[in-house]
Parts: C-alpha cells; structure tokens; sequence
C-alpha cells in the first residue's frame, strides 16, 4: 500500500533548543499509528509541523507523495489533513452543531458575494452543511446538546466536539493530540471506539497521547519520541519491552 | 421584525418635528457604518479604531469630487467606496498582522493620519473650516433635499446593509469569522483562509463606513475634519459593544440609543455629560454583553421562571 504521510529526517530548532532531530516515520491510508513519549519529547511539535503551524528547520513532510511543508495551514486543511489540539480549542461564541459546520469550510463554496445574496445554490449548501453536522453529531452522541454553546459542553464532551469537528469534513488522516487526557475510563473507552469507528470510515489516524492502555489497545504501530529522537518503532506489543522504551518513561536508575 | 420595519419606514409620517426626523438619519448612517465595523469586532474579534477615517474618506471623496470637479453624485458615491475599499486594502494587509492592542494602535494611528491630512491638505478639503457647497443626491429629477427625502434613502439602505450583514453572518463565510474570533488556530486548523478573511471582512466594514460617509457628505451638503477625528471612530466601537457585539440587530440599538442619548440629555443641561457617563457604564454593568442579547436573555430567564412557578402550582 501506498504510504499516505511522510515523515523524512525532520528537524525542528526553537533558538537554541531541538525539539526534533532528524525524525523519519509514515502513516499508511486506513492506518492507527501512535506517537508516544515523555512529555517535551516533540509529539506536539510533530503535529504542529505536518500542519503547517510551524516550519521544520529541515527535513520534509509529504502527504500522499506531494511536499506539504511550505504550505499554509488552512491549504494543508483542504488536502485532507485534520487535527485536534492538547489544549481544546472549542469556539466558544459558537453552538455545538456550528462548531461542527465548520468543520465542513473546505468542503463547501460559498463566498462573501453569494453569502450577503443568501444565494439559491447556497441554500442548498447550508441545508446538506447542517445534515452532515447534524448526522456526525448522531455519531459522537452529541445530538441532544447540539444547540448548547460550545463551551458549555462538559470538559470530556468538548473534546469529543473537536473530534467530531475535526472528523465531519472526511479527512485522509486526523491527528488527535492526546484525546484521553483527563477523561475518566469509560470516556476513554468510547474514545477508543469513536477512534476506531473513524478509521473504519477510511481516515487514518495519528494518535499523540500519554494513556498506554488507549494506545496498546488500538494502534497497529507505535512510534516512541524522546529528547526530539526517535528511540524506537513497532507493533505495540513489540514496542512495550523495548529496554529504551522502558527507560525513557521510568527513567534509569541514574535518574532517580 | 415586520412590526420593527413598518415603524422603522413610517417613522417621518408620525413626527411633525424635522428636528427629530434629522437625529433619526444620523441614526440610519451610524447603523450602516456600526452594522459594518460589528462584523469586523463583534464577529471576527478584530478591533479597529479606524473607521472614523474610512467614513471621513468616504465623505471627503463624495464631497471634494461633486462640490469641486462637478462629478455626478451616485457614480462618485461607488467610486468614494471603491478607493477607500483599495485604501483599507493597502493598510489591512500590515495591520491585520497585529493582535489586540497593537492593532487598535495601528488603526488609531491611521485615523490621525487621515484626519491631519483634512486638515493640511487645504487646496483641496479646505481645511479645518471644512468643505461646503455638496450638492444634495437627486433621484431623476426629484432633489433628495430634506430631512424626509433623506431618511428613506438611508434607512432603505442602512436595511439592505442589515439584511446583507444577516444573511452572510448566518452562511459559512460568517462562520469562519466567528471560528476566527473563537480561536484562530483551530479555524486554520479547519480550512478558514484566516488571513483572506480579516483583510476582505476589514475591506468590507470601510466600504460601508464610506458609503454612509458619502451619504452624509450628500445629505449635511457640508463636512469638515472635526466630525472624522478618532472620537467618532470610539463612539462607533462603544456603539458596537452597547448594542452587542455579534448581534446585528443590536447594531441598531446601539446606534440609535449613543446617537439620541446626548439630544435627549440636553434636558438636563450641563449634567448631560455625567449622565451619559453613567448610562454607558449602568449598561456594561448589568449587560456586559450588549443591550440587546442582555434584553433578550432576561426575557427569556423570566419567561423560563414563570413556567417553573406554574408547574410549582
């Protein structure tokens, strides 16, 4: 199969400080692959480049074999590349169900002109935005509290809402920057099975995140980062006993 | 809302007094230019207080053309909005690349620019003691030249601009500047061309701005620099915060109520000021989001207060 993300030797300085150095890895079509390590590692650092936030100081991403480095964020958007975010990024002056249309911007046309016109053909598009909205809501068991704010969602339900937001427009792949922090078990055991309902639907998934039984449970290949390296890769059960792997989350006995 | 433009369009037949129907056209221009700058701070998070020189642009070009070149008033009118359209463009592109106070700087600095400029630039705007002798709109033959004839050409148009401003705040356009003002990473993160849609949103709040200033320039047949200084610009901002900010229906609230506050405060006489004062703040205090969804929120808490009650009986 045909490699759908491409990760080659990137390389990411703050000032003086590396936060990745020289980082190769992919992410093949319909694939859960899961990228760990110790906070500071350069996880966050990993999505903020393939989305275009950040430039890499060197090094390449490429989706679907076309470099995506040097484009914008909202271009790399419209190529099919989704994500949510660590710190959630709820639009707070906006419902639930319109969080989610939003979601659906690089799907649809409608400009300023035919905006202000409310437009016959934009009528359509506002009624099959919503439909899809409405139906991606069903899914995420969002229905009931679509026309609540946004940020009124409790902590766990707003994070699923970035997900939903995230997933509506049908990306190639979404990057999910630790879904599970701070959820309780059995949010984070419908997290995984949202996770997995979003890759049967043909998106891959980058999964950043710190809780092992969620990514042991769901990743068909984990990455481990640390220090802006990265130390190993492999299927999960593989992954667990590597001894670098054990260091870099328990730390040596030098450390302690 | 049907009601609203009944009123809103009988209002000239209902009072004898021109006086008032004069205050109730100030009202109609600053709701164009208030309906504008709301989508650009209320909607897109984006503060200018700049739009007191896209007004003045929009004036002095209708005014400087018409009075002294002879060009003829409707066509100047959209060229008056195209150049300052081109204007807001040129400086839109640097300045959008601020956040919060330093843009409110840049767009502050911009209009004491343009306001020294009326007042330098003599030749031409004449000066400080203004620029008189705009001939008045005509429609055919019919000379749009009383209070009356000019308060259907405003409001008409002040109500195009409102139902354009709800159409597009309630399309996917309006969404994405909302999703900018949310958080502008994650709607970047979605697709919004973040950067296009501050420059085209900033473009289109000075368009409107030009178009009530050229109106007004048409309308008062008189302008000078005073009326365009960065007063204005705040009181349009405070304007846009009373009435609500992403409310467009509150723009007219917003409008009206700081337009007709001092008129009704000369009762008072030299308290005028302290009143005002204290109008403005009893109103962030109680409705910090805006007069309007303040209002519209009480009733709704009331209304839900009184069916508990009657499920209690």
């Amino acid at each position: 199969m045909k490699e759908l993300l491409r990760i080659e030797t990137l390389t990411k300085e703050f000032g003086g400080v590396t936060a990745l150095l020289e980082v190769d890895f992919h992410v093949d079509p319909n694939e859960i692959v899961a990228l760990i390590g110790p906070n500071g590692a350069g996880k966050t650092t990993a999505i903020n480049i393939i989305t275009g936030i950040y430039r890499p100081t060197s090094g390449n991403v490429s989706l679907a074999g076309r470099g995506i480095s040097s484009l914008e964020p909202y271009r790399i958007a419209a190529l099919g590349v989704a994500r949510t975010f660590q710190n959630i990024q709820v639009f707070h002056n906006m419902t639930v169900l319109e969080n989610v249309m939003v979601g659906l911007h690089t799907r649809t046309r409608c400009g300023f002109l035919s905006g202000c016109l409310h437009a016959i053909g934009h009528r359509r598009e506002e009624r099959e935005v919503e439909r899809r909205a409405t139906e991606v809501l069903g899914l995420m068991g969002l229905r009931e509290q679509k026309d609540l704010p946004g940020t009124a969602l409790p902590y766990g339900l707003q994070k699923r809402l970035e997900m939903a937001r995230a997933w509506v427009s049908g990306p190639r792949i979404l990057l999910l920057d630790e879904p599970a922090a701070g959820l309780n078990s059995r949010e984070t055991e419908e997290t995984a099975e949202m996770i997995a309902r979003i890759r049967n639907a043909g998106t891959a998934v980058l999964l950043v995140e710190h809780n092992m039984d969620l990514v042991m449970g769901i990743s068909d290949r984990v990455i481990v980062l640390n220090y802006g390296r990265k130390i190993a890769e492999g299927r999960p059960e593989e992954v667990r006993g590597y001894p670098e792997v054990i260091e870099a989350y328990l730390g040596s006995d030098r450390d302690a | 809302m049907g009601v609203l433009a009944a009123l809103i369009l009988l209002y000239p037949l209902l009072v004898r007094n021109s006086y008032y129907v004069l205050v109730a056209n100030i009202v109609g221009l600053n709701v164009i230019v208030v309906t504008g700058l709301n989508l650009l701070i209320g909607y897109t998070g984006q503060i200018s207080l700049g739009h007191g020189a896209f007004f003045g642009l929009g004036a002095y070009i209708s005014g400087i053309l018409t009075a002294n070149y002879g060009f003829p008033p409707w066509p100047t009118m959209v060229l008056a909005m195209i150049v300052t359209g081109l204007m807001a463009l040129i400086i839109g592109i640097p300045v959008l690349k601020l956040k919060g106070h330093y843009l409110v700087m840049a767009t502050l600095g911009f209009n004491v620019i343009v306001y020294i400029c009326m007042i330098e630039m003599e030749e031409f705007t004449g000066g400080p003691s203004g620029l008189s002798g705009i001939p008045n709109l005509t429609l055919g033959r019919v000379a749009l030249d009383s209070d009356r004839a000019m308060y259907w050409t405003i409001w008409i148009t002040a109500f195009l601009v409102l139902v354009g401003a709800l159409n597009l705040v309630h399309s996917r356009v309006g969404r994405g500047l909302k999703a900018i003002h949310g958080s502008e990473v994650a709607a970047a993160a979605l697709g919004v061309n973040t950067r296009a849609f501050k420059i085209k949103i900033f473009v289109a709040s000075a368009v409107l701005a030009a178009l009530s200033g050229s109106l007004y320039a048409h309308y008062i047949t008189f302008v000078s620099p005073k009326t365009f200084d960065f007063f204005y610009s705040i009181r349009v901002v405070i304007m846009v915060i009373i009435g609500g900010m992403g409310s467009i229906w509150g723009s007219i609230f917003g409008a009206a109520l700081l337009t007709s506050l001092p008129e009704l405060l000369e009762m008072v006489e030299e308290y005028s000021v302290l009143a005002y004062g204290l109008i403005l703040t009893v109103v962030l205090i109680f409705f910090p989001q805006g007069l309007l969804p303040g209002l519209a929120d009480l009733v709704r808490r009331r209304r839900h207060k009184a069916l508990v009650f009657a499920d209690e009986d």
